[in-house]
């Protein structure tokens, strides 16, 4: 088959990770210890295609484009990367999407700026842009349309856009947009180099199209937007959209229908379903829940949740214990697994970052929240995969001490606690001074922080929730053991390192 | 809805500050929509970074950012005969004055439509 459109990314996102989302995380570092081309098959496997090489499973931002496309009535569809020199030089278009083309995001900034190595995302997608096919498509003429949340980077990448040339660049919600480029292509017409599309242009519900293929691990978006308003994050800048139960279930029968039987559920905030402002509501979460494990799905995570929803939640009417009483009652499961973001333990930062974070309940009140969010999750068997960042915008040391402390006021709940570097997005991306930072000696003891946090619970996650196969399980033990190895010879060396970092030794650079 | 469409004919060097100044202009007049038209023999690499500050500020804004070369005039007449919003759009055309022809010409083919032109003297 022929397709004028053809939608793809880089091996880092055109996999399962094995269906464990979890196992993405790696991609977005340098490979550790190990040949990076097992670290890749550790994190990025080669996902199943059919022989077209169009990928079973498809990251679902992809998904939408292809959805709207073909919806318009347009021949597109995703091809897995290794497939490309199959069909692109009878397309008129490349699509390619992603959601850090640069490691310039977090955790990857982290990583590389840690180990000094670049991040194994960033090297596979400069090798697919330089690609044998990629360069000879654009040498015939066709047309290259980059779109993803991360599209910000390009405006820091301009040699990089003009040597691979990039002919359009898609920043905003793209289902719309991408049908009128799609139009200008086959009609010659000139292509904008740019286009933002601002809140008020987002799709509506009814614009936004039902998915034709399946989705990563079968990823579902339940709702768009989020109304905290936090000021380092681009979500809260769209209009906030909840996807009617009918919709979300169309896709989920998509999913299944392809052989995808796990069911992960998308938003910002996975509590804030059918919410009156930042507090949950047990009815719609419970209707959407049940209506979901109704559908064959043998099991089910959740993408985000807020800590401030968890507590309230449990605190009014015990939300999250019924919910996962529901969800362990109904599939073969009996945990849960979920990212969340713990960002600061300092309520004086978090007043100014993020002054919604904590709500209903005030910022000062943060690090408790915090805590009680971790003992519900505790209580409950969901494994929070937490972020804290570092670098915030008037940032102090007495920040950074506030969350250590409060890391060590974690310790008894499990979980997972990665720190990033700061990243200018949302109303702050004007601020491209922060792409470069300093690691300073206090952020150097929340990493290590971290760390210690993290290796006492690695274990009893990787039992939890690894995937079944066994030279994955075997490949992140290793990995374990060798962390643990190295942090053990890393001990006496922190000190000097703090030391190092205090005289401002360790600087990421990108400007 | 209202649309503001910046044109912009020569050399980038003043780029910037006819950026910054437009969309001040588009947000005194509550545009919700800024097209910004550049003609010029720089390339991406030189654009971008006269553009990046205010792309990265921006939130509020629709904005869609054409490209064209001297040698591409008749096709950037047609291409903004068709997306300008006759009836809801001001033009403004910056242009240094070795090109103040091709503003002529613009004025011709969008005739019907209010457009400011004002002079961009070269750095």
């Amino acid at each position: 088959m022929k397709y004028d459109f053809v939608i793809t990314t880089d091996r880092t996102m055109m996999t399962n990770h094995h269906g464990r989302e979890f196992l993405g995380f790696l991609t977005t570092s340098p490979a550790i210890g190990i040949p990076e081309r097992l670290w890749m098959w550790i994190c990025a496997p080669k996902p199943k295609v059919d022989k077209e090489g169009k990928p079973v499973e498809a990251p679902y931002g992809l998904r939408k484009i292809e959805a709207a496309l073909i919806d318009a009535g347009f021949k597109a569809a995703i091809i897995d990367p290794d497939y490309l020199s199959k069909h692109l030089p009878k397309a008129k278009a490349l699509l390619i999407g992603h959601h850090d083309f640069f490691g310039l995001c977090a955790p990857s900034n982290t990583w590389w700026a840690v180990i000094k190595k670049e991040p194994v995302n960033r090297k596979s997608f400069i090798a697919l842009m330089n690609s044998r096919p990629v360069r000879e498509f654009k040498s015939h003429g066709g047309k290259i349309i980059i779109g993803g949340p991360a599209v910000w980077q390009w405006l820091h990448m301009e040699e990089l856009w003009e040597k691979w040339g990039v002919d359009t660049i898609i920043d905003g919600e793209g289902e719309k947009v991408i049908v009128d480029i799609a139009q200008r292509v086959l009609d010659g017409r000139p292509l904008p180099k740019y286009v933002y599309t601002s809140p008020k242009e987002a799709p509506s519900i009814e614009e936004i199209p039902t998915i034709k293929g399946a989705s990563v691990n079968g990823l579902i978006e339940i709702m768009r937007g989020c109304p905290r308003g936090c000021k380092f994050c681009s979500v809260t800048l769209r209009p906030l959209r909840f996807m009617p139960i009918e919709k979300i279930i169309e896709e989920i029968r998509v999913n299944t229908k392809a052989g995808v039987h796990h069911l992960l559920l998308h938003s910002e905030d996975i509590l804030l379903y059918g919410a009156d402002g930042v507090k949950p509501r047990e009815e719609p979460l419970m209707k959407l829940h049940n209506a979901v494990l109704s559908e064959d799905v043998d099991s089910l995570s959740w993408a985000h949740v807020s800590l401030a929803a968890v507590v309230y939640a449990q605190r009014n009417g015990r939300i999250m214990t019924k919910l996962t009483d529901l969800i362990y009652s109904r599939v073969e499961q009996n945990t849960i697994g979920v990212q969340t973001g713990i960002e600061t333990g300092s309520p004086r930062l978090a007043k100014i970052i993020m002054p919604g974070k904590a709500a209903p309940y005030p910022p000062e009140k943060w690090p408790d929240i915090v805590e009680e969010a971790f003992s519900i999750m505790a209580d409950n068997n969901i494994i929070p995969a937490a972020t804290i960042i570092l670098n915030i915008p008037e940032e102090t040391p007495d920040d950074v001490i506030k969350t250590i402390e409060l890391i060590d006021r974690l310790k008894d709940y499990p979980g997972l606690i990665v720190p990033m570097y700061f990243v200018p997005l949302g109303v702050l991306k004007n601020k491209k001074e922060l792409l470069n930072f300093r690691i300073k000696a206090e952020h150097v003891e929340a990493m290590w922080a971290c760390l210690e946090y993290s290796l006492r619970w690695a274990p009893k996650l990787a039992d939890a929730y690894l995937s079944k196969h066994p030279l994955v399980r075997l490949g992140v033990r290793v990995l374990l053991e060798i962390i643990k190895f190295k942090k053990k010879s890393l001990e006496g060396r922190v000190r000097q390192l703090i030391e190092e970092a205090s005289k401002g030794a360790y600087t990421h650079k990108i400007y | 809805m209202k649309q503001h469409c910046l044109i912009f004919i020569g050399a980038t060097s003043r780029l910037r500050e006819v950026i910054e100044e437009s969309y001040r202009k588009a947000i005194a007049a509550k545009s919700s929509d800024l097209i910004i038209c550049i003609v010029t023999n720089c390339s991406i690499r030189e654009v971008i970074p006269q553009v990046r500050d205010i792309f990265l500020h921006n939130i509020v804004f629709g904005i869609t950012m054409y490209l064209f070369s001297y040698g591409e005039m008749e096709k950037m007449f047609s291409e903004m005969e068709r997306v300008v919003d006759k009836g809801n759009s001001d033009i403004t055309i910056y242009v240094t004055r070795d090109h103040k022809e091709i503003a002529d010409k613009i004025m011709q083919t969008l005739k019907e439509m209010k457009i400011e032109v004002k002079e961009v003297k070269i750095l």
